[in-house]
C-alpha cells in the first residue's frame, strides 16, 4: 500500500488557519461581522482562485448568521476546531491518538486523557483547501483500489491516510452505523493501519432490548479502552461532559423547535455547524456556549417576530444537506429569500442524561448516541425516517421539500417512492436531487443551483 | 448432461420447483429469506420449508425501481421487481434481514406495497443479526434467535421444540456434510464437479426443501464419485465474492480456460459445508454456527479470520488465481475487494475483480477480460 513515509498535514494546517483567524475574531465579532460582510461577495457566486482558501468557511455560515450574538458563537466554535485541528498535527505529543468514526458520539473519549482524530471530518477539512482538494484525496483512495461507488466521507478517510494527512492511531473506535460503507471503511482502515479496533455494534430497533445491546456496547467499549490506553476512565470528567451535552442539546433542541415560527428566527445552519464541532469536541464548553449564543439569538429574533433573513419567502425543509453545497446555502437567502427550516441533519431530538450514576450515565450515552443525527434515522426501519419526516411536515410549514440524496447513501436512496409518496398525500412539491455530499464530480453547484431554480419557478414558489 | 446434473440444473434455473410445490401441498408453510444468515434450521423446526429467493427469470427491474434508485443493487431491484409481479405468491412469509443497507430496505418497502398495493405474504419479518462476534453479541444474537422462534410460533401457530431443533439441525448437517464431500473432491487434480456445476447444485439446494436436498445430494455424490473433469491446461480458479447465480458466468469463466474449484460466495460456497454442533443447547449451536462459523465482510472484525481461511483454500484446492466477484454498488463487497487486492499483493497471488450488474449482460467484455488475465496468470507460473 502506497502510504507515503513523512508526514504532512498540509491540508490540515490550511484549515487550521482558517479556524484560528475565525477564532481571532471572535473576540472582536464586529471586526469578523465586517469581514465576513466584505468577504461576502466574493465569496457568493462561485469559487476562484482567489477565494478558495476562505470561500467555504464563510459561506458556510452562511448569509443568515450575521448578527453580532451569532458572529460570536462562530468564533466561539472554531477555537473547538481549532484544538481539533491543532492536536491533529502535534506530532510531538505523548497522548495516545484514538480515531472515532464520525457517527459514534465522543463523550466517553473525552473522559480519557487522549488526542482524538475523526477520519471523515477530514472530507470537511478539505474543503477548506478548496474543493479541488478533497477530489484529490478522494481519487487518491479510487486509485488505490476503493470502490468509486463508497461513500466519499468513506473514501477521504482512506485517501487521508495515504496522503499523511491523517495521524498514525493507537486506537480505533468505529461502529456499524451509518451505513455499508463507512462500517466497511473502518476495516480498511484497520487494516491499513494495524491499530487495534473496537466496533460498537449498533441495534436496529428502537426497543429496550436494542438499547441495552447498545448499553452493553458502551461497558465493552469503555473496557476496551481502558486496556488499550492503560488508562483508566475519569468518571468525573465524563459527568462534566455529559451536563455539558445535556445543556447543549437543551439550547439545539429549543433551537430545533424555534424554526416552527413564521418566520423563521433561525435556520439549520448553526444545527450543522454544530453538527460539525461535535465530532471535534462534543461536551465542550465552548460548544456549549456556541449553543447558548444560537439559541438566545434566535430567541430574540422569535420574541421581536423577526426573520433570520431580512425577507423570508420559502421554507424549505431537506432530507440531506450535502455539506459540499454549502456555499448553497448563503446563495439560496440571498436570491430567494429561501431559509432551510428543517432537515434530518442538523435536527437535533434526544433525551437527556440522567448523570447521578456511572450505570445511569452510561444507559443514557447509549440512548443519546442512538438518537443522533443519521445515526437515529438509518439504522432502522424506515419509519425512523418517515414518522420524523411527517411531523416536521406537520409543524414546520414547509414550502416544498428538497431531497438532495447523497450518492453514497444507498438506504437513503432506497426509500426515495416512500419520500415521494409521504410528499404527494401532503401536497408538498418535492425536488430530489442526486449529488454527492463532499466530492464535486458527482454535480456541479452550478448544475443544482440550476435545479433549484427551475424548481422554484415551476412551482410558483419564485 | 447426466440426469441427476440436469435435474439439478432444471432447479437452480426455475422459480418454483414441484418440490416446493408439493411441500406446500402437504401443508408445509414456505418461507422466503435472502441471506445465509436467516437460520434455516429454525424454520424448519417450525415445520416450514425454508426458500431462498433469487432473481432467476427476471428480465428486467422496471417496476422494482419504483421503489429504488439506480444506485441500488441491481439483485435487490430484480428481486423485488419479481415480488412485485407476484411471481413470489406462493410464499407464506419472508424473513428479511440486515445484511446490508439494500436488501433490509425491502423489508420497508415490502411492506409499503403491502399496504398501498395488497402485496402478499402478510408475515413479514426483519431477523437483526449483529456485525461484531463479540460475547456481547453472541448474547444478542441469541435473543433474536428466540425472539424469531417466538414470532414464527405466535404467527403460525406452531410449536418449536427443543428435540424439533436437534433434529433440525441434524438434517441440515447431513446436507452439509454431503457438501463437505463433494467439496473435497473438488480438491483432487481433476475434480468431478465444475464450478458452473457446483453453483448450480448449492443455488437448488436451497431451493427445495432439506430433506430432498439430502436425497438429490446423495445420488449426485454418488453419480460424480468415479467422475473426472478434463482438466488438461486449464488454470484452477477459486472465485469469491457476494451473492451470484448467473451459471452461465461460472461457465463462461470455465470455457475460457479454467475450472472454478471452490468459491466463496453468499449463495452458496461460504456456507453450505459449514456444520452446527450438535451437542448441548440448538440455540447456542445455531447462534455459534452462524455468529463465529461462517464469516461475510458485513461482519466488520472478522477480516483477519476471512483472510486467513481465503488463504487456506487457495492451497487446499491448489489454485492458480482468485477471482472476486462483486455487484455494482454493493459497498460491502466494495471494502473486501479493497482488502483483498492488498492481501493479493502480500502473498503474490493474481487476482482478478471483476464487477457486474446481476444479468446485466456485457458478457463477451468480461471475457475478454478473464482471457486476458489468464494470459497474465500462464505468463507467470
Amino acid at each position: 500500500m502506497n502510504i507515503h513515509s513523512s508526514e504532512n498535514f498540509s491540508i490540515s494546517r490550511a484549515a487550521l488557519r482558517a479556524s484560528s483567524m475565525g477564532s481571532l475574531f471572535s473576540r472582536y465579532p464586529r471586526a469578523l461581522g465586517w469581514v465576513k460582510r466584505l468577504m461576502l461577495p466574493l465569496a457568493l457566486e462561485k469559487e476562484t482562485a482567489f477565494n478558495r482558501h476562505f470561500r467555504f468557511f464563510i459561506l458556510m455560515a452562511g448569509y443568515a448568521m450575521s448578527n453580532t450574538e451569532d458572529i460570536r458563537a462562530l468564533g466561539v466554535l472554531s477555537r473547538d476546531f481549532q484544538d481539533y485541528l491543532e492536536n491533529v498535527i502535534d506530532e510531538t505529543s505523548d497522548k495516545p491518538m484514538v480515531w472515532s468514526e464520525w457517527n459514534l458520539s465522543n463523550e466517553i473519549l473525552r473522559a480519557f486523557d487522549v488526542r482524538q482524530y475523526v477520519p471523515e471530518t477530514f472530507a470537511v477539512v478539505a474543503q477548506m483547501a478548496g474543493s479541488d482538494a478533497a477530489v484529490d484525496i478522494i481519487e487518491l483512495a479510487e486509485e488505490e483500489g476503493m470502490a468509486p461507488e463508497h461513500c466519499s466521507a468513506a473514501k477521504t478517510a482512506v485517501g487521508a491516510l495515504l496522503a499523511n494527512e491523517a495521524p498514525k492511531p493507537d486506537v480505533i473506535i468505529s461502529s456499524s452505523h451509518p451505513c455499508d460503507s463507512v462500517t466497511s471503511s473502518y476495516q480498511a482502515l484497520q487494516y491499513m493501519t494495524k491499530a487495534p479496533m473496537f466496533v460498537v455494534d449498533t441495534p436496529y430497533w428502537d426497543d429496550d432490548q436494542s438499547f441495552k445491546h447498545y448499553e452493553n456496547n458502551l461497558w465493552d467499549l469503555v473496557a476496551f479502552l481502558e486496556t488499550n490506553l492503560n488508562q483508566k476512565l475519569d468518571w468525573d470528567k465524563l459527568r462534566e461532559v455529559c451536563e455539558n451535552v445535556n445543556i447543549t442539546n437543551h439550547y439545539l433542541q429549543e433551537l430545533s423547535e424555534m424554526s416552527r415560527a413564521v418566520p423563521s428566527p433561525t435556520s439549520v445552519e448553526p444545527l450543522l455547524l454544530h453538527w460539525l464541532g461535535r465530532m471535534a469536541a462534543f461536551g465542550s464548553p465552548n460548544g456549549m456556549k456556541f449553543a447558548e449564543l444560537v439559541h438566545n439569538g434566535a430567541k430574540e429574533r422569535l420574541k421581536k417576530k423577526q426573520s433570520i433573513i431580512s425577507e423570508e419567502k420559502i421554507r424549505m425543509i431537506w432530507y440531506d444537506v450535502p455539506l459540499v453545497f454549502a456555499p448553497l446555502f448563503p446563495w439560496l437567502e440571498k436570491k430567494f429569500g429561501a431559509v432551510v427550516v428543517s432537515d434530518f441533519m442538523g435536527r437535533i431530538q434526544t433525551v437527556p442524561i440522567d448523570t447521578s450514576s456511572k450505570e445511569t450515565m452510561i444507559r443514557d450515552l447509549a440512548r443519546t448516541h442512538l438518537y443522533c443525527t443519521m445515526v437515529r434515522h438509518t439504522r432502522g426501519p424506515a419509519e425512523f425516517y418517515m414518522e420524523e419526516f411527517q411531523k416536521i411536515i406537520e409543524e414546520y410549514s414547509g414550502d416544498c421539500f428538497i431531497f438532495m440524496g447523497h450518492q453514497g447513501c444507498k438506504g437513503g436512496w432506497a426509500l426515495r417512492k416512500l419520500f415521494r409518496d409521504v410528499c404527494r398525500d401532503a401536497r408538498l412539491p418535492s425536488l430530489f436531487v442526486s449529488s454527492d455530499i463532499f466530492d464535486k464530480r458527482h454535480v456541479t453547484e452550478e448544475e443544482v443551483k440550476r435545479q433549484f431554480e427551475d424548481f422554484f419557478r415551476s412551482n410558483g414558489l419564485a | 448432461m447426466s440426469d441427476i446434473l440436469s435435474t439439478i440444473q432444471k432447479l437452480a434455473e426455475a422459480q418454483k420447483n414441484a418440490y416446493i410445490t408439493k411441500a406446500a401441498d402437504e401443508g408445509k408453510r414456505i418461507l422466503g429469506y435472502m441471506c445465509s444468515f436467516v437460520p434455516e434450521e429454525i424454520i424448519h423446526a417450525a415445520c416450514m420449508v425454508p426458500f431462498r429467493m433469487t432473481a432467476v427469470g427476471s428480465t428486467e427491474t422496471r417496476l422494482g425501481d419504483t421503489y429504488y434508485s439506480a444506485i441500488n443493487c441491481s439483485l435487490v431491484r430484480h428481486i423485488f421487481d419479481k415480488a412485485l409481479k407476484n411471481e413470489f405468491s406462493f410464499l407464506d412469509g419472508i424473513v428479511f434481514m440486515n445484511g446490508c443497507d439494500h436488501s433490509r430496505r425491502m423489508y420497508d418497502n415490502w411492506r409499503d406495497a403491502l399496504k398501498t398495493q395488497g402485496l402478499g405474504p402478510e408475515f413479514l419479518y426483519m431477523f437483526v443479526a449483529p456485525h461484531t462476534t463479540m460475547e456481547t453479541s453472541l448474547n444478542r444474537f441469541i435473543d433474536e434467535l428466540n425472539g424469531f422462534s417466538s414470532a414464527l410460533e405466535k404467527n403460525f401457530g406452531v410449536n418449536i421444540t427443543k428435540n424439533a431443533l436437534k433434529n433440525s439441525i441434524s438434517i441440515y448437517n447431513r446436507r452439509r456434510k454431503l457438501f463437505r464431500e463433494l467439496n473435497e473432491m473438488r480438491k483432487q487434480p481433476e475434480p468431478p464437479i465444475s464450478g458452473a456445476e457446483m453453483l448450480a447444485v448449492q443455488l437448488a439446494m436451497t431451493s427445495i426443501p432439506v430433506e430432498n436436498a439430502v436425497d438429490l445430494l446423495e445420488q449426485l455424490t454418488e453419480h460424480v464419485h468415479d467422475r473426472k473433469m478434463d482438466c488438461k491446461d486449464k488454470l484452477r480458479i477459486v472465485v469469491t465474492g457476494g451473492a451470484m447465480e448467473e451459471i452461465d458466468h461460472v461457465k463462461m469463466i470455465e470455457d475460457s480456460g479454467a475450472i472454478v474449484v471452490a468459491e466463496n460466495l453468499c449463495t452458496g460456497g461460504r456456507h453450505s459445508d459449514v456444520s452446527s454442533d450438535e451437542d448441548g443447547d440448538p440455540v447456542i449451536s445455531i447462534a455459534e454456527r452462524y455468529l463465529y462459523k461462517v464469516s461475510c465482510p458485513r461482519m466488520v472484525d472478522e477480516f483477519e479470520n476471512r483472510s486467513s481461511l481465503l488463504e487456506k483454500t487457495l492451497k487446499e484446492y491448489s489454485a492458480d488465481a482468485l477471482i472476486t466477484e462483486k455487484l455494482m454498488f454493493c459497498d460491502i463487497w466494495g471494502g473486501e475487494v479493497f482488502l483483498l487486492k492488498q492481501e493479493a499483493k502480500r502473498m503474490g497471488f493474481p487476482l482478478l475483480s471483476l464487477e457486474r450488474e446481476i444479468y446485466g449482460g456485457g458478457a463477451g467484455q468480461m471475457k475478454t477480460r478473464v482471457q486476458a488475465f489468464f494470459e497474465t496468470v500462464r505468463n507467470i507460473q
